[in-house]
C-alpha cells in the first residue's frame, strides 16, 4: 500500500520514466562473478522472486567489477544491490553510497536482532566490523575469508616433526621449525622450504604484515584519521623478520609463490590460503593439517591475519521501496549459509549454523571461526592500493636492496602520509564526509 | 563550343573533388573522433585533477610541477632512459653482425634462418610468459649461466641490478630478428657493382665493407635507430608481466609506460597519468626530431 | 710443366680449403645463433608436453621424459574461458582488419587519386598519426570511451583500433599505381565514382591489402595494453591479456605447462601467417616497423 502511494507521488512529480505504472518493484543486483555462488544466487533469487511477486529481480554479474562498480555509484548510475570487497567500503561509505541495514525490511525486530543473528554480544560486532562504520551497520557478509597455517604433513613427518603436536604458537617458534623443515643442497641452493611468507603481491603487507605489527600493539595505517605510523619498533620488528627469512635463506619473494609452492610439495607450511585453498590441495594429494596464525612471544593483541570478505549493500540513492525490497533480498541470499559453504565453499557466519554438529565437525572451519573471532577486518581505507604499493616498496628496498631500515621506513611514513592525505581530500572533493 | 567543353570539364572536376572527399571522410572522422579528439583532451587532463569519482577540476600546470618532486615519475625516467639505452646500443650492433652473418652465403643458410626468426612470432606478452618460466631462480638459465658464476641458484628477476638487465636480454632477443630484417634489405639494396669494384681497386673485403657498404647503409641505420628508440622510450608490457609485481622489485623496471599505467589504472590519478604521457609525448618527439635531422627517407623505403 | 701444374692444383686445394672453412665457421656461427634465438620458442612448445614437474628440472631435456600429450592444454582450458579469450582476439581482429583494409583503400584511393581542398592537411593528419606513439592516448581514449558507454564492451574492445593510419598510408602509395586511364574510360562510359572504386580500384589494390591484413593481424592480435585497460570483465579479455592473467594463479596451482600451452596457442595463428605468406609477412612486417 505503501509502495502504491509512494509510487503514484512518483508519477505525479514527473520524476518516473516509465509509462505504464507497474506494481512490481525492479531491483538490480550487481555481483562479481564466482560460478558456484552464482549458480546457488540464482535458485534463491527465483525463489525469492515466487515468494514476492510484487519484487523483479534483475540480476546481473559483473565481473572483476571494482572498478566498473566504483565508476558506476560515481555517476549516479550504480545498481541497488551489490556485493562489495571490504578493502573498497570506506570509500562506499565515505562518499554516502551505503543505506543503513534496515532491520526491519529483513524481518527483524531492531538492530540487535541482526548482530545476534551472527553471533552473541561481541562476537557478532567482530564478525560484523568489516561493514559498520561509526556504529552504523551497512551490510551483510556473504562470503568472508581470512587465514590460517596449513601444514604439509609428509614434509614435517619427515623432518621428525609432528604438526598437531609440534605446531609451534609463536612467530618465533615458526622460525625455528621453519629451519628445521628447510632442506638445502650441496650449494645451499634451496630444495625445499619450511615457512615462507607469500611475497607475491603488495596488497598483502596489509593483509599479512600489518596483522603482525598489530599484534605488537601498534598499526601502520589509522583508519579513522588517515595517517600512518611506520616508523616505529613494532614495524622494524617484522620486517626484521620478514627479513630473516631472505637474509638466512629460508625463503623469500624470488622463489615460486608460496601458494603454488605449497601444493606443488615444495614448502611445508603456509599462511596464507583461506578455506578455499583446500580443494587445491585435495587434488594435488597434499596431506595437510590446519593451525592457527602464529603470535608474537609477548603479543599485546590477540589476532591472527586480516579478514575480509564481500557484504551485500543497498546503494543509498535508491529509492526508498527499492532499498526495503533490496534488503529483503539481502535476508534470503544469507539465509543459506550451509548450502554457500557446501556448495561453493563460500563462509557466511551466521551464529546458528556454527552451532550445528555439521559445522563443528568439519575438519577446517572451525579454526577459521577460531580466527574470525579474534580478527580485525584490514585495510577499510581510501587508497589503501596505492598504499600497499609503497609498503611493497620498502620492504623490498629493505630486505632486497639491504637499504637501512630507519631511513626506508621514515620514507614511507611521509609516503604514506601523502597518499592518504590526497585520498581523504579526494573523498571529501566527491562529496563525502 | 570550346567554352561550353571547358565548363563541363570544370563542373566534372567539381563533382570528382567532391568525391575525393567523400573517400577520404569516413577515415578522416575516424581519426578526427579516435585520435586528434583524445589528443586534445590528453592534453587537457593533464591539466587537471581526476580520479573517476568526480569531474575532472582545473588546476593548472600544478601536475607538472608536482611530477618534479614525484619520486616515482623521476625513478622512472631513469629506468627509461637506462631502458632505452641497454635495449638499443646492444640491439644495433648484434642486429647488424646478424644481418651480415645471414647475408653470406653458407650450406643450411636458410634453415638456421627460419629457426633464427622465431622471436618474431610471439607477441611480447608471450615473450614475457616464457621468459619468466626461463629466469626462474634455479631453472634452465641459472643452469646454463650459474656454473660460469659458481651459483646453482640465480635470484634474476629479484636482484635489483641484474632485474633490469634480464628484462633488456630479453627485450634485445625478441627484436633482433626485426632488426636483422632491416639491416639484411639495406645491405641487398647495395649494387653488386659497387662492392667489386672496391675490390677491383684492392680492397680487401673488411676495407669494402668499412668504405662502401657502410656509408650506404646510413638510411638505414637511422631508421633503424630511430625505430628502436622510438619502441624502447614506449617500453611497458615485459616490465608490466615480467618483473614482479609490475615495474618491481623497488621499482627499478618501472618505465614512464609503467607509471601511466600505475597512476591512470591502479591508483586512479587520471590527470598525473595524463602529465606523464605528456612528457612521455615529448620524449618521443624529440627523437623523431633527431631522426629527421639526420634525414632518413620517410619511413623505411622498400616499394 | 708437371710442377708449374701441381703447384697451381695447390694453390688451387688451399683456396678450396679456405673457402670451406670460411664456410665452416660461417656455418657453426650461425647454427650457434640460430639455436640461442631459437630455444625459448622450442622450450615453450617442448614444455606443453612435459610433465609440470619436469619443466622446471634441471639439466634441461630436450625430450620430455614423461610425454603428457594434450594433458596442460586441456587443463589450461578447464582453469580458464581459454575458448572464449580465443574468440574475442579473433573477433576483434577479423573486424578490425576487414573495416581497417576497406576503409583504409577508400581513403588511399581518394588521397591518390583526386585533387580536393584540404588534402595535405587531412594527409598530414593521418601521417602525424603513425608518428604519435599508443601510449599518449591511452588516458584520453580510455575517457573518451567511457563516456560513450563502451567500457568493458567489444565496441570499446575494437572500435579504437578499427581504422588504421599504416593502412591509409599503405593503401595510398599503392593506389598511385592505378592507370588513370582506367578509371576515366570507367567515366566515359558513365560509372559512378563509387562504382569505379568497387569495380576497378579494389580489386587492383588487393594484393597489397593481402601483406596489409597480414601486418593489421599482427598489430590487433598481439595488442596487449589497449585490451588491458578497456576490458575487465574476464570473458571480454583478448588472449594475450587473458593468458597473463592466467600465469599469475590466485590459489596456488600448478600452471607452468598450461601456461606454455596457451602460449602456444596464442602464437600459433601467427605461425601459420608466418610459414605460409613467408614472404609477405616479411615485407609487411618490415614496412610497417612493427614488433620494434
Amino acid at each position: 500500500m505503501k509502495i502504491r502511494l509512494l509510487l503514484v507521488l512518483l508519477l505525479a512529480l514527473g520524476l518516473a520514466g516509465f509509462t505504464q505504472a507497474q506494481d512490481q518493484t525492479t531491483v538490480t543486483v550487481w555481483m562479481h562473478n564466482h560460478a558456484p555462488r552464482v549458480a546457488i544466487d540464482e535458485e534463491l533469487v527465483a525463489e525469492f522472486m515466487e515468494e514476492n511477486p510484487d519484487i523483479h529481480v534483475d540480476y546481473q554479474i559483473v565481473d572483476d567489477f571494482f572498478t566498473a562498480l566504483q565508476t558506476a555509484m560515481a555517476s549516479g548510475a550504480g545498481p541497488d544491490v551489490f556485493n562489495q570487497f571490504t578493502l573498497f567500503n570506506a570509500q562506499f561509505y565515505a562518499q554516502g553510497m551505503l543505506a543503513p541495514v534496515d532491520p526491519v525490511a529483513m524481518g527483524y525486530q531492531t538492530i540487535e536482532d541482526v548482530y545476534a543473528h551472527y553471533g552473541e554480544g561481541l562476537i557478532g560486532e567482530t564478525v560484523l566490523a568489516g561493514d559498520t562504520f561509526n556504529g552504523v551497520l551497512y551490510g551483510l557478509p556473504t562470503e568472508l575469508s581470512n587465514y590460517a597455517c596449513y601444514t604439509n604433513d609428509d614434509l614435517w613427518a619427515e623432518a621428525g616433526l609432528d604438526p598437531a603436536m609440534d605446531f609451534p604458537s609463536t612467530w618465533e617458534g615458526l622460525a625455528e621449525v621453519g629451519e628445521m623443515l628447510t632442506k638445502r643442497d650441496e650449494n645451499g641452493t634451496l630444495a625445499q622450504r619450511g615457512f615462507d611468507f607469500n611475497w607475491s603481491a603488495n596488497i598483502y603487507m596489509m593483509l599479512h604484515f600489518d596483522p603482525m605489527v598489530t599484534q605488537l600493539g601498534q598499526s601502520m595505517i589509522d583508519e579513522m584519521t588517515y595517517t600512518a605510523h611506520i616508523n616505529n619498533d613494532a614495524v622494524k620488528r617484522v620486517m626484521q623478520y620478514w627479513k630473516d627469512i631472505v637474509d638466512e635463506n629460508r625463503g623469500g619473494p624470488q622463489y615460486t609463490v608460496s601458494r603454488n609452492a605449497f601444493t606443488a610439495g615444495e614448502l611445508a607450511t603456509e599462511c596464507t590460503f583461506g578455506n578455499w585453498g583446500t580443494p587445491g590441495m585435495e587434488a594435488a594429494g597434499i596431506n595437510y593439517s590446519i593451525h592457527n596464525i602464529p603470535r608474537w612471544d609477548d603479543a599485546v593483541n590477540d589476532l591472527g591475519f586480516a579478514t575480509y570478505a564481500f557484504y551485500l549493500q543497498v546503494n543509498a540513492n535508491a529509492p526508498r521501496e527499492v532499498q526495503e525490497a533490496g534488503w529483503k533480498l539481502v535476508a534470503k541470499l544469507t539465509s543459506q549459509p550451509d548450502r554457500y559453504l557446501n556448495e561453493a565453499a563460500l563462509f557466511q557466519p551466521v551464529a546458528s549454523y556454527l552451532a550445528t554438529d555439521e559445522f563443528a565437525g568439519n575438519a577446517i572451519m572451525p579454526v577459521f571461526l577460531d580466527e574470525l573471532v579474534r580478527g580485525q577486518y584490514h585495510p577499510r581505507f581510501a587508497g589503501f592500493s596505492e598504499v600497499g604499493d609503497a609498503l611493497g616498496r620498502a620492504r623490498d628496498r629493505i630486505i632486497l636492496g639491504n637499504e637501512d631500515m630507519d631511513a626506508v621506513l621514515h620514507n614511507a611514513e611521509d609516503e604514506v602520509n601523502a597518499i592518504l592525505e590526497r585520498a581523504q581530500a579526494d573523498i571529501e572533493a566527491a562529496g563525502g564526509a | 563550343m570550346i567554352n561550353r567543353l571547358l565548363l563541363r570539364d570544370v563542373s566534372v572536376i567539381r563533382r570528382r573533388q567532391y568525391w575525393g572527399l567523400v573517400f577520404v571522410l569516413p577515415a578522416v572522422l575516424f581519426f578526427v573522433v579516435f585520435f586528434l579528439y583524445p589528443l586534445i583532451i590528453g592534453f587537457g587532463l593533464s591539466l587537471t585533477d581526476f580520479t573517476l569519482l568526480r569531474p575532472p577540476v582545473w588546476v593548472g600546470l600544478d601536475n607538472y610541477i608536482n611530477l618534479l618532486s614525484d619520486r616515482l615519475f623521476l625513478k622512472s625516467i631513469n629506468v627509461t632512459l637506462g631502458y632505452v639505452f641497454g635495449s638499443t646500443v646492444p640491439t644495433w650492433i648484434l642486429s647488424l653482425l646478424a644481418a651480415l652473418l645471414f647475408y653470406q652465403k653458407f650450406p643450411g643458410r636458410e634453415g638456421l634462418k627460419l629457426l633464427f626468426f622465431s622471436p618474431l612470432l610471439p607477441s611480447v606478452a608471450v615473450v614475457s610468459v616464457i621468459w619468466v618460466v626461463l629466469l626462474h631462480p634455479s631453472g634452465i638459465l641459472t643452469h646454463f649461466i650459474g656454473p660460469l658464476v659458481g651459483k646453482s641458484s640465480i635470484t634474476w628477476l629479484h636482484d635489483l641490478t641484474l632485474s633490469p638487465i634480464v628484462i633488456v636480454v630479453a627485450r634485445i632477443w625478441s627484436v633482433i630478428p626485426f632488426y636483422m630484417l632491416i639491416w639484411l634489405a639495406g645491405l641487398t639494396a647495395i649494387p653488386q657493382e659497387l662492392r667489386d669494384a672496391a675490390l677491383v681497386d684492392g680492397a680487401n673485403r673488411r676495407q669494402s665493407f668499412l668504405r662502401v657498404e657502410l656509408p650506404l647503409l646510413r638510411p638505414t641505420a637511422v631508421f633503424v635507430m630511430a625505430v628502436s628508440t622510438i619502441a624502447a622510450f614506449q617500453g611497458f608490457t615485459l616490465q608490466f608481466i615480467i618483473a614482479p609485481n609490475q615495474g618491481g622489485p623497488v621499482d627499478v623496471n618501472t618505465t614512464l609506460g609503467v607509471v601511466i599505467w600505475k597512476y591512470g589504472f591502479q591508483f586512479y590519478r587520471m590527470g598525473d597519468a595524463a602529465a606523464v604521457s605528456v612528457v612521455l609525448f615529448a620524449f618521443i618527439m624529440i627523437v623523431t626530431g633527431i631522426q629527421l635531422k639526420l634525414g632518413s627517407s620517410d619511413r623505411y623505403s622498400l616499394q | 710443366m708437371a710442377e708449374t701444374r701441381q703447384y697451381e692444383s695447390n694453390a688451387a686445394f688451399e683456396a678450396r680449403l679456405r673457402k670451406r672453412i670460411t664456410k665452416l665457421i660461417l656455418f657453426c656461427t650461425a647454427v650457434l645463433v640460430a639455436v640461442i634465438f631459437g630455444f625459448p620458442m622450442y622450450f615453450m612448445g617442448i614444455s606443453a608436453f612435459k610433465a609440470e614437474s619436469e619443466i622446471l628440472a634441471t639439466p634441461f631435456r630436450w625430450l620430455p621424459e614423461r610425454f603428457v600429450g594434450l594433458e596442460h592444454y586441456a587443463r589450461a582450458f578447464d582453469l580458464a574461458p581459454i575458448g572464449q579469450w580465443y574468440l574475442n582476439s579473433v573477433f576483434a581482429a577479423t573486424l578490425q582488419v576487414s573495416v581497417a583494409i576497406f576503409v583504409g583503400a577508400m581513403a588511399g584511393y581518394g588521397f591518390a587519386k583526386f585533387r580536393f581542398r584540404g588534402k595535405r592537411i587531412l594527409f598530414a593528419l593521418i601521417l602525424s598519426i603513425m608518428a604519435v606513439p599508443f601510449q599518449i592516448l591511452l588516458i584520453p581514449l580510455f575517457v573518451l570511451v567511457r563516456q560513450f558507454g563502451w567500457d568493458d564492451s567489444y565496441a570499446g574492445l575494437i572500435m579504437p583500433g578499427i581504422i588504421s593510419a599504416f593502412g591509409v598510408f599503405m593503401m595510398r602509395q599503392f593506389a598511385y599505381a592505378i592507370p588513370d586511364e582506367l578509371l576515366d574510360a570507367a567515366r566515359i562510359d558513365g560509372a559512378g565514382e563509387f562504382r569505379i572504386f568497387l569495380l576497378i580500384a579494389l580489386p587492383l589494390l588487393a594484393p597489397a591489402a593481402a601483406s596489409l591484413a597480414i601486418i593489421l593481424f599482427l598489430f590487433s592480435w598481439n595488442n596487449f595494453l589497449w585490451p588491458l585497460v578497456v576490458a575487465r570483465d574476464r570473458a571480454l579479455l583478448t588472449l594475450p591479456v587473458g593468458m597473463t592473467q592466467f600465469s599469475q594463479p590466485y590459489r596456488g596451482e600448478p600452471i607452468v605447462g598450461p601456461s606454455m600451452a596457451v602460449s602456444m596457442l596464442a602464437t600459433l595463428p601467427v605461425a601459420l601467417l608466418f610459414l605460409f605468406f613467408q614472404r609477405y609477412f616479411i615485407e609487411g612486417m618490415m614496412v610497417s616497423g612493427i614488433k620494434g
